[in-house]
C-alpha cells in the first residue's frame, strides 16, 4: 500500500531529518511510526502525502510514486489528521466534515448522508452537533470531528500525526479505544505518529521506532517488548521484562489493591494460577481465545486478567521504573 | 435657548436641502470612489504580499508614508500633476486608505493558523481555494476593521476635498467658514458624521452575514457601491450628456466671487457666441489660481493687490489704484501669461470697521478721525492684519495710532467683538455682507495707507485668443459696481439668502448692460 525506498529529506537549514528509511505499509494495517522528538516520524509522515517532498529516495503510494499521482488525487485518497485538530473554525461541523466531498464533486445528497453517517459512527448526535462551530465542541469532539472529517472522502488510506496529544488522559484512553473499534469496522490503512509507547502497543499492528531520521527497528509490539535489537529501543520502550516475569499475584495486587476479596462472577472457567508470570498469562490469555481469565490463589479469587489490565500494569510498572531511576535507592 | 437653536438650525436646513442632497451625494460618490480603489488596490496587494514577503514591510511602509502627510499638502502637491478638481482628490483619498487597507489584509492573511494551513492543503485545495475558503474568511474581520478605519478616514478628509473644487459636504463647510455662520458649518459636518456612521453600520452589517464560508454580503456590498459610482458616470459618457462649454470661469469661495461670476456668464454669453461654465465655491486663491495656470480653468476673479503681494511677492509700487492695476498687469503677463482684463470700481480691501452708533457719538468718517481717541479703544484684529506690512503697522507708522488694547481674533469673530462691545475697532473687508447686517462703518483710509485691491477677470492668455470676444465683452464691466452696490449685493445672498445669479442679472439690467 505505502513504500519507502531509500528516502531521505534534508532541509533547507542543513538538517537531516530523514536518512535513507526503508518500510513498507500493506493494506488494511495499523502502522505506528514512534520516535523522540526530532527523529524524523512526523516528516516521514508528511513525505506520504506530500505536505513534505524527500530530497532523495521513491515513496509509492498503491504502487505508484507519489510524484506521479496527480496531487489533488493522492491527497483525496489519503485523509490527514492533525495533532493541532485545525477543524475551519469559521465553518459549521457540517461544513467541515463536507470540504472533501464537495471538492470531489459528491451530489449533495450523498455528502449528507456522509455527514450523517461518520457523525453517528463516532457517538456524534448529527441534529445536535451539526450546524455548531468547532468552538462549541470539547477538545475530545472536535477530534473525533477531525477524523471523520478526514475519512469524510473515503480515502484507502489515514495518516495521524500525534492526534490524541494534546487531549488530557481520560478524554484520550477514550479516543484511542474508539480508534481500535474504528479500525475493526472501516478496515483503512493507518499510519499513526506519536511519542507515546503506550499508545503505539495498544493501538499498532507494527510499531516503527525511528531515531535520529533512522529506523531503529520494525516489530509487532509484543516482538519489540521480548526482542529489542538494539540498546536505544530497549531504553526507548522501557526494560518491560522484569514487569512480563512478574507474578500475577503482584500484578493483581497491584492494579486492584487488597481492598476487598471479589468473588467469581463466573466460576466455571478455567482459571489462572497466581504463581503464573504475567506473560505467561497473557499466552494462555491468547490461546482461551476470552477476553479475560479469573486469577486465583489457591482457592481464592484475586480478580481477571485482561488485555488491558496487563497493558495497564506493564504501563504503571514502567513509570515505577522511571521513579526508582529517578532517585537514590 | 438650546430648543430654540434646534429649531432654527432645522428650518435652515430644510430651506437648503436642495444644496444638501447635492453636496451629500458628490461626498459619497467621491468617498466610495477613492474606497473602492483602494480597496481593489490594497486587498490584492495584501494579497500579493503575503507570497512575496520579504516585500512586505517596504510596501507598507510607503503607504505609511502617505499617510503621513498632511491631507491639505498632498491635495496641493497633486494640483501640477493631475490638476484640481474630483480626480486628484480622489487620488489623495486613495493614498490614504491604502495603508489600513493593505496592512491588515496582510496581516490577516499572515495570521491564520499554519496547521489551519496545512489541513486545508492535506485535503487536496490549490492555493486559490485555501484563499477563498480559508483565508479570505478568516481574514476577514482584520480585513473589514482596516476597510472601515479607511473608510472613516476617506469621509473625514473628503470635507477637505472642497478646496481644490471637488465638492461634497467640505463646500457646505467652507461657506460656512467663510460667511461666519456656524449653520453652514454643522449642515457640512453633521451629515459627513452620520455618513461615516452609516457606512460604518452598513460595512459592520455586511461582514456579520459573511461570517462563515459564504463571501456573498460583502460581494453585494461591493456591486452597489460600485454602481453608486459607477452609474453617474456612465450616465455622463451618454451622447445626450452635457457637452463641455467653450470657456470655463472659477470663482473663490464666498458670495462676491459668485455674484461677479455670474455677471461674467451673462455677459458674454449675451454679447458672443461662446458657450460659458462657472465653477462658484472653486477653491481658495492658491487652488483657483493653480488650476487658472494649469488650464483646469480659463479664469477667475482676482484682485490686484492679492496678484501684486501673494502671485509676485512685490510691494505695491503706489497706493494708486491704476498704477497698481498696471503693476499687476505687466507682473502676471510676464510671469505667468495670465492676462488681467480692466478693473472694477469697488475694491475689496482692508478696512478699519465701527459701529455706527460710535461713529455718530464721536463723530468719525476717516482714519484719521481715530487719533485723538484710540488709546481709549479696543482693537478686534485678525492675526494676519496685526502682522501684515500694510495692516496694523501700516496704521502705526503713517497715522500714528496706537490702540489701547489689541485682541488677535479669528475673522468669524471679530464682527461680534465689535456689536458685543468687547472692541470698538475692527478690521474688514470692505464689501463684506456683515457691514451691513452689523450696521458697521468702514472708516475713510484718507492717509491711502492699505494697498489697492480692484476686482479684475484674470484669463489665461490662450483662451483670449481663441475666444478673442470675450475681452471686450468683460471689459464693459471696467469701473462699474461701487462699494456700496458690492457690499448691497453681498448682503442679499449672505444674509437674505438669494440667489447670486438672479441678483447679477438684476443688476446687469439696471445697468443696461444686457437687456432684461
Amino acid at each position: 500500500m505505502i513504500a519507502f525506498d531509500r528516502v531521505e529529506k534534508t532541509f533547507k537549514d542543513g538538517t537531516a531529518a530523514v536518512n535513507g528509511i526503508n518500510f513498507h505499509v500493506n493494506e488494511g494495517e495499523f502502522f505506528v511510526l514512534i520516535g523522540p522528538s526530532g527523529s524524523g516520524k512526523t516528516t516521514a509522515l508528511k513525505m506520504i502525502n506530500r505536505l513534505i517532498d524527500p530530497t532523495a529516495g521513491h515513496i509509492y503510494v498503491e504502487g505508484t510514486s507519489v510524484f506521479e499521482h496527480n496531487l489533488k488525487d493522492l491527497r483525496y485518497k489519503i485523509g490527514y489528521v492533525l495533532q493541532q485538530i485545525a477543524l475551519f473554525p469559521h465553518m459549521t461541523i457540517k461544513e467541515n466534515i463536507g470540504l472533501i466531498p464537495e471538492m470531489k464533486k459528491w451530489p449533495q445528497e450523498k455528502i449528507d448522508e456522509r455527514i450523517d453517517e461518520l457523525m453517528t459512527m463516532v457517538g456524534l448526535e448529527p441534529k445536535t452537533y451539526k450546524n455548531r462551530r468547532p468552538a462549541e465542541l470539547s477538545g475530545g469532539q472536535q477530534q473525533r470531528v477531525g477524523v471523520i472529517r478526514a475519512l469524510a472522502g473515503d480515502p484507502d488510506i489515514l495518516l495521524m500525526d500525534e492526534p490524541f496529544s494534546a487531549l488530557d488522559p481520560i478524554t484520550r484512553e477514550q479516543l484511542q479505544n474508539d480508534l481500535v473499534n474504528l479500525q475493526k469496522n472501516i478496515k483503512k490503512t493507518i499510519v499513526f505518529v506519536t511519542h507515546d509507547i503506550n499508545e503505539a502497543m495498544l493501538l499498532g499492528s507494527r510499531i516503527c521506532v525511528m531515531n535520529k531520521g533512522e529506523i531503529a527497528q520494525i516489530d509487532t509490539p509484543d516482538n519489540l517488548i521480548r526482542h529489542p535489537q538494539t540498546e536505544f529501543v530497549r531504553s526507548f520502550i522501557g526494560d518491560r521484562r522484569n514487569a512480563w516475569e512478574d507474578p500475577l499475584i503482584k500484578v493483581l495486587r497491584t492494579i486492584e489493591g487488597e481492598s476487598d476479596n471479589p468473588s467469581d462472577p463466573q466460576p466455571d472457567r478455567a482459571a489462572l494460577n497466581s504463581e503464573l508470570t504475567l506473560s505467561e498469562a497473557v499466552k494462555r490469555l491468547d490461546q482461551s481465545f476470552e477476553p479475560s481469565l479469573p486469577v486465583y490463589y489457591q482457592d481464592g479469587y484475586l480478580g481477571e486478567l485482561s488485555y488491558k489490565r496487563a497493558l495497564t500494569y506493564l504501563r504503571s510498572a514502567q513509570t515505577a521504573d522511571k521513579r526508582v531511576g529517578g532517585t537514590i535507592l | 435657548m438650546t430648543a430654540n437653536i434646534l429649531l432654527d438650525f432645522t428650518a435652515f436646513s430644510i430651506e437648503r436641502r436642495e444644496q444638501l442632497y447635492i453636496t451629500l451625494w458628490e461626498h459619497v460618490q467621491m468617498s466610495l470612489t477613492a474606497l473602492l480603489i483602494a480597496v481593489f488596490i490594497a486587498v490584492p496587494a495584501g494579497i500579493l504580499l503575503n507570497h512575496y514577503q520579504k516585500g512586505a514591510e517596504p510596501v507598507i511602509g510607503t503607504t505609511a508614508v502617505l499617510q503621513t502627510i498632511p491631507s491639505l499638502a498632498l491635495l496641493g502637491f497633486l494640483i501640477p500633476f493631475i490638476g484640481i478638481g474630483t480626480a486628484p482628490a480622489i487620488v489623495a483619498l486613495t493614498a490614504y486608505a491604502l495603508m489600513p487597507v493593505l496592512r491588515n489584509t496582510y496581516t490577516g492573511i499572515r495570521e491564520v493558523d499554519p496547521a489551519l494551513m496545512e489541513a486545508s492543503r492535506s485535503m487536496g485545495m490549490d492555493s486559490r481555494q485555501q484563499l477563498l475558503k480559508v483565508q479570505l474568511p478568516l481574514a476577514m474581520p482584520m480585513m473589514m476593521a482596516g476597510i472601515r478605519t479607511s473608510m472613516v478616514l476617506i469621509v473625514g478628509t473628503a470635507t477637505l476635498a472642497a478646496l481644490i473644487g471637488a465638492g461634497g459636504l467640505g463646500d457646505l463647510i467652507m461657506l460656512g467658514i467663510n460667511r461666519a455662520d456656524n449653520f453652514y458649518i454643522l449642515l457640512g459636518a453633521i451629515p459627513a458624521a452620520l455618513l461615516a456612521l452609516f457606512f460604518d453600520a452598513v460595512l459592520r452589517f455586511a461582514e456579520k452575514r459573511s461570517l462563515g464560508t459564504s463571501l456573498k454580503p460583502m460581494v453585494a456590498v461591493v456591486v452597489i457601491a460600485l454602481l453608486v459610482v459607477v452609474s453617474p458616470r456612465l450616465y455622463q459618457a451618454l451622447p445626450f450628456a452635457d457637452e463641455e462649454a467653450d470657456i470655463v470661469l472659477a470663482g473663490k469661495i464666498g458670495a462676491e466671487p459668485e455674484i461677479i461670476l455670474n455677471m461674467y456668464q451673462e455677459l458674454i454669453e449675451s454679447d458672443t457666441d461662446y458657450s460659458v461654465d462657472i465653477e462658484p465655491g472653486f477653491g481658495t486663491t492658491d487652488f483657483t489660481f493653480e488650476a487658472a495656470l494649469a488650464g483646469e480653468v480659463d479664469g477667475y476673479l482676482e484682485f490686484t493687490g492679492t496678484a501684486i503681494a501673494d502671485f509676485l511677492n512685490e510691494d505695491p509700487v503706489s497706493n494708486d489704484e491704476q498704477e497698481a492695476y498696471e503693476q499687476a498687469r505687466e507682473g502676471m503677463k510676464e510671469e505667468y501669461g495670465l492676462e488681467f482684463l480692466e478693473p472694477m470700481d469697488y475694491q475689496n480691501t482692508y478696512a478699519l470697521a465701527i459701529t455706527e452708533e460710535i461713529a455718530e457719538e464721536e463723530d468719525l468718517n476717516a482714519i484719521s478721525d481715530l487719533r485723538g481717541i484710540a488709546s481709549e479703544l479696543t482693537a478686534g484684529f485678525t492675526f494676519e492684519f496685526i502682522d501684515r506690512n500694510d495692516g496694523y503697522p501700516a496704521i502705526q507708522d503713517v497715522y500714528g495710532i496706537e490702540f489701547g488694547d489689541v485682541e488677535g481674533m479669528d475673522p468669524g469673530l471679530r464682527s461680534e467683538a465689535l456689536v458685543s462691545e468687547d472692541v470698538q475697532v475692527i478690521d474688514a473687508y470692505s464689501t463684506d455682507a456683515y457691514m451691513i447686517r452689523y450696521d458697521l462703518l468702514a472708516l475713510e483710509d484718507d492717509e491711502n495707507v492699505f494697498p489697492p485691491f480692484n476686482g479684475a477677470p484674470l484669463l489665461r492668455q490662450e483662451v483670449l485668443q481663441d475666444y478673442p470676444q470675450i475681452e471686450d465683452s468683460l471689459n464693459r464691466l471696467g469701473g462699474m459696481i461701487t462699494e456700496e452696490e458690492m457690499m448691497e449685493m453681498n448682503y442679499r445672498v449672505d444674509e437674505e439668502d438669494e440667489d447670486a445669479a438672479e441678483v447679477a442679472e438684476e443688476f446687469l439690467i439696471a445697468e443696461g448692460l444686457i437687456d432684461g
